[in-house]
């Protein structure tokens, strides 16, 4: 997510800042100074992987991974996703400076949420496991984005093609190609290194 | 994708000295608060003067106008998503409200693209990474964002020797489910590599007494100029914002 600056409202930017410290602070708690290089090293592959453009038609998109960080990462997926999105706006210019705290929180309840999702469904097969990761990450994403949207202003929800409405319709393949991404994956690192996804234990 | 560090680095060449004597931490805060200023304008006008004042400012400092333009390129697809349907969102014809909404969503973006311009491209990356370090900033943030920077320029290196093996098998990267298995795999493949490569180095760190925050050097003092220059970007945000909300809202 590269939500620009200027799309939301002031009220909105500065709580959404305020709530992200907040989710930064609870991905921090109980942090190791064994687990830095470790969360360095897989953020900066995340963010290279985030890179990768799959070309479509005249055009090309790229993953986000944030489904795919949730399940690695666990509760330090906050963290991470915080690191790419500064890199992004940094190395990039991707994203805002008022809108950090907004991309922060899209990126990390939905992934948060499918940490919790995998703990508890176990027993699915890998790719199962991967779809799911990134579909509900995009689709989480996109339904908090339209929810700070129509916070920021009602104008972004009216009309049959309201902003909304097209960010819904626009993102639904993209949600899909994300999941069929990250199921596969998913799949590869448990053939390779099952043991990866011990981290949920912590 | 870019290829190395000096691909994405600022050159810094053409920008104006007292650009490049500001220094980053006071730099930083003089940007924040301009755009947090800028998110709280109500009015197109307002918008467009914050606008000309930032361009006015890059061009003082030494960033040209094609620079600028291809910058703004970068948010042109998202803001396009969220300003088109809102033109058409009543129907025909196009309400004057609306235009208004959107012109006050892109006059704000782009005047937020030209001042964060104006942060990255009148000091070296590295530059600003080391300013991040001496803010108030919980230590072991700061360590893991240095780190990431670091490692970032060599999985550059990784994927770009990956897909170069990929491409030289005939790969043609169109979206195909066995394409996305592919691609699936590169980035398994990264992972992997990222995860062998932070057992060696949290040894090698180890090894030199690192305890999960990185040394810096220490910080360079704030002068008057500084103080000068920073408070001067505020007086002008705080002045626009002040006479928008007294005689115009």
């Amino acid at each position: 997510m590269h939500v620009a600056d200027g799309v939301l409202s002031i009220t909105v930017a500065a709580t959404t800042s305020i709530a992200a410290v907040g989710l930064l602070a609870y991905s921090l708690k109980g942090i190791k100074e064994e687990e830095v290089p470790k969360i360095s090293l897989l953020t900066g592959a995340f963010f290279v992987s985030s890179l990768i453009n799959i070309p479509i038609g005249p055009t090309s998109v790229h993953p986000l991974l944030g489904g795919f960080l949730g399940l690695i990462l666990g509760r330090r997926a906050p963290l991470g996703i915080f690191i790419g999105l500064i890199l992004q706006a940094t190395l990039f210019q991707h994203g805002g400076l008022s809108t950090l705290g907004a991309n922060t929180l899209l990126m990390s309840i939905p992934a948060l949420f499918i940490y919790w999702l995998a703990n508890i469904f176990k027993r699915y097969s890998p790719f199962i496991k991967g779809f799911f990761a990134g579909f509900l990450a995009i689709c989480g994403g996109v339904l908090l984005l339209a929810i700070l949207l129509l916070i920021s202003d009602q104008r972004y929800g009216a009309g049959t093609f309201s902003v909304i409405n097209i960010m819904f319709i626009a993102y639904l393949p993209l949600a899909i190609l994300e999941g069929v991404l990250t199921g596969f994956a998913v799949k590869y690192l448990y053939t390779v290194r099952p043991t990866l996804f011990e981290i949920k234990k912590e | 994708m870019p290829k190395t560090q000096g691909d994405i680095q600022s050159d810094l060449v053409g920008v104006s000295a007292w650009a490049l004597s500001w220094e980053a931490r006071a730099k930083l805060l003089a940007v924040i608060v301009f755009i947090f200023g800028v998110i709280s304008l109500n009015t197109a006008s307002f918008a467009f003067i914050a606008f000309f004042i930032s361009v006015i400012g890059a061009l003082w400092m030494g960033l040209s106008i094609i620079f600028l333009l291809k910058r703004y390129l970068i948010i042109a697809p998202f803001l396009l998503l969220m300003t088109v349907p809102l033109l058409f969102s009543s129907g025909f014809p196009i309400e004057i409200e609306q235009v208004s909404f959107a012109s006050i969503i892109i006059l704000k973006a782009v005047t937020c693209m030209t001042v964060m311009t104006i942060l990255l491209h009148t000091q070296t990356i590295d530059d600003f990474m080391d300013s991040l370090a001496h803010l108030k900033v919980p230590p072991i943030v700061i360590t893991i964002l240095l780190l990431s920077y670091r490692y970032v320029f060599l999985f550059f290196d990784d994927i770009q020797k990956m897909q170069l093996a990929a491409r030289s098998r005939f790969f043609s990267g169109k979206i195909t489910l066995r394409n996305l298995k592919i691609y699936g795999q590169l980035m398994g493949g990264l992972l992997i590599k990222s995860l062998d490569r932070a057992e060696n180095v949290y040894k090698a760190m180890t090894a030199r007494c690192f305890n999960g925050t990185l040394r810096v050097g220490n910080a360079k003092q704030l002068n008057r100029s500084d103080i000068f220059k920073t408070v001067a970007s505020f007086t002008l945000i705080f002045a626009l914002i002040a006479v928008e909300r007294i005689y115009f809202l």
